[in-house]
């Protein structure tokens, strides 16, 4: 399938740039996430990932979340220069109870540090998310039973400072892993 | 074929070896509140001077082949801070930044959380430098074994039994038991707890943090002289922890006023339907609280639960939620805390100041560790108990762990978060003493 793509002329420097626009970012987002557990679990292709993911489990779930953090954050970080890395992390009160498993899938929570907040790159996550939740429901053949993000933006400031979602990066009990860095 | 090993390119990833922060590690800070413990109790120098220090530390280069033929060596970590109290207990954490000191922190936590609740325990802790995300199933397995098999020595079901932390889970635990098992040439499952349940898990472990912090909750409120049926109860983080013990408190008859999870929260003073909510979850795509209205329902956010008017407040999410800045605001008179360390030290001081009585995680959130306790024991004794006879071995212990921390912060006029480390201490401490130092 040809993907549509924006076309933006960036006249000062005559280079033109081709990005993706949300919906193809989705699919190419979750192609690439569905390769990323098919390669870390030693499936022979795209697709046994997307069945195994379909019959559900921890371990495939757990990299289907790193795939898709990876992929939103290097799109998010194509379009906007402020994006400086993206972590996963889990909301469970203690890690040993995440060990033991949820009863239904949860969000993908992604934390993404920038430069600095902006309503530019929110407006862009709003986007990127809806998309996913489109194209994640299809192919799970499952409307409205989706698996989305969770996305929290924090800037160097509040992680210097330690405050709202920047204070988690230096956590303890809750440490997000990186998953991409610019 | 495998590369010569001359040919293979050996990563210890610099990323990794990064130099200690500025600011006091982790195993500083435990030192600090031991030494300030040490003088509250009169500890004799000689027990303050050993529990100071921990009784192993190994550091092992592991090396894993990995499956592009490259050798790259992980830097891991076994650390056991006192076996006086029976054999040593703790997770193994898969993450990029544990480090020694961090290591030796946790396991000394893990000294005073197994004493404060009674199981004979000592304390360990244990971790291995990598990053889960970049590596395949495959690769994760044969880091496990080599790691279990590199820290073997000091491992046993009569020494030291880890359990799951951040990032590992009981498939792992089961490469560590199958690994012991190997190794020993007999069946070895008792070395670890957090297993899968047809591997020598238990029942009942899910719901067993949960279940733990609604049985503390109900005995702080009958210590304190009130009726079940009248209070009520707002709980931060709707997870496997908060939505466990909401439900558990729902049925001794209290009233479940507000939730929240990432999505905010949802509040009615008159109290919240949990099955309709709970409905609400299970259909919304995004399975948060965003799928529940209801017409008796008002939207909250995070921060508003904390400072709703309910008796009690169960903060059972992440970490640093109550802090200097919204403990004055504060509504509850109780706060049970079923996360690791929802409250900042400032915060802490603020509500002791309040007069909000604070059941600090220590002991609040110590069901996982007891049926983990219990987990051995079956796998021990090879017989495995029903759900019903590990709940109400739970109840017990964590009853009478409540009515000791209480009745010790009452007898020294502490607060007991306080009080609950000072008889962990003291128990420690009491065991040393009474084994002596050998030969």
């Amino acid at each position: 399938m040809v993907s549509p793509h924006i076309s933006t002329q960036a006249q000062a420097s005559s280079i033109e740039f081709s990005l993706p626009d949300a919906s193809t970012a989705a699919w190419n987002a979750i192609d690439g996430a569905l390769e990323f557990c098919a390669a870390n679990m030693k499936l022979k292709e795209r697709d046994a990932a997307l069945a195994l993911l379909r019959c559900g489990g921890d371990e495939i779930r757990g990299y289907f979340e790193y795939g898709l953090a990876r992929q939103l954050a290097e799109y998010l970080a194509a379009l906007d220069t402020e994006v400086r890395a993206a972590y996963v992390y889990d909301t469970e009160a203690t890690p040993e109870d995440l060990a033991f498993g949820q009863v239904a899938p949860t969000l993908v929570h992604v934390i993404i540090l920038a430069q600095r907040k902006t309503s530019a790159l929110n407006s862009l996550i709003v986007a990127v998310d809806r998309a996913l939740t489109q194209r994640y429901a299809d192919l799970m053949g499952k409307p409205g039973q989706a698996h989305l993000l969770d996305v929290q933006v924090v800037s160097e400031a509040e992680v210097n400072s330690r405050s709202g979602f920047g204070a988690m990066l230096t956590w303890l009990h809750h440490r997000p892993l990186m998953v991409w860095k610019r | 074929m495998q590369k010569p090993l001359t040919e293979t390119l050996i990563k210890t990833d610099a990323t990794y070896l990064v130099a200690p922060a500025a600011k006091p590690s982790l195993w500083d800070t435990v030192l600090a509140s031991l030494d300030d413990v040490a003088v509250q109790l009169k500890l004799d120098p000689g027990i303050h001077a050993i529990l100071r220090e921990p009784e192993r530390e190994l550091t092992v280069a592991v090396p894993v082949l990995m499956d592009d033929g490259t050798l790259k060596v992980f830097r891991g970590y076994r650390v056991q801070h006192s076996s006086a109290r029976g054999p040593c207990k703790g997770g193994i954490r898969y993450h990029p930044d544990v480090d020694l000191n961090e290591v030796k922190g946790l396991a000394a936590m893990m000294t005073w959380k197994c004493a404060v609740v009674g199981i004979p325990y000592g304390g360990a802790k244990g971790g291995v430098q990598c990053d889960p995300t970049e590596m395949s199933q495959n690769e994760l397995a044969r880091m496990t074994r080599r790691f279990t098999a590199m820290i073997m020595p000091i491992l046993g079901p009569k020494r030291d039994i880890p359990a799951p932390d951040v990032n590992t889970n009981p498939q792992i635990m089961a490469w560590i038991a199958d690994t012991a098992s190997m190794l020993g040439g007999s069946a070895m499952l008792e070395i670890v707890t957090g297993k899968p349940l047809n591997l020598g898990g238990s029942q009942g472990r899910k719901e067993a943090t949960g279940r733990g912090v609604a049985i503390v909750t109900s005995e702080m409120l009958r210590r304190a002289g009130r009726d079940l049926a009248e209070i009520t109860v707002a709980v931060q983080g709707y997870g496997n922890v908060g939505s466990n013990a909401a439900r558990i408190l729902a049925d001794m008859g209290c009233k479940i006023v507000a939730v929240s999870d990432v999505s905010g929260g949802v509040f009615n003073p008159h109290g919240l339907d949990l099955d309709a909510m709970d409905r609400g979850v299970a259909s919304h795509p995004k399975r948060t609280l965003d799928g529940y209205a209801s017409p008796d329902v008002e939207r909250i956010s995070n921060e508003d639960l904390l400072e709703i008017k309910a008796d009690v407040l169960i903060p059972a999410a992440l970490e640093h939620q109550i802090r200097g800045d919204n403990a004055e605001r504060i509504g509850a008179r109780y706060i049970v805390e079923g996360a690791n360390g929802p409250t900042t030290r400032e915060a802490d001081e603020i509500l002791n100041e309040r007069g909000v009585i604070v059941v600090p995680d220590i002991l609040a959130n110590a069901g996982g560790v007891v049926v983990s306790y219990l987990e051995w024991v079956q796998d021990l004794q090879n017989f495995f108990w029903s759900e019903e006879e590990i709940n109400r071995q739970l109840q017990g212990i964590m009853v009478r762990s409540f009515r000791d921390v209480w009745d010790f912060s009452q007898a020294h006029g502490a607060p007991m978060r306080l009080g609950a480390l000072m008889l962990a201490v003291d128990k420690v401490a009491e065991a040393v003493q009474a084994r002596g130092i050998w030969p």
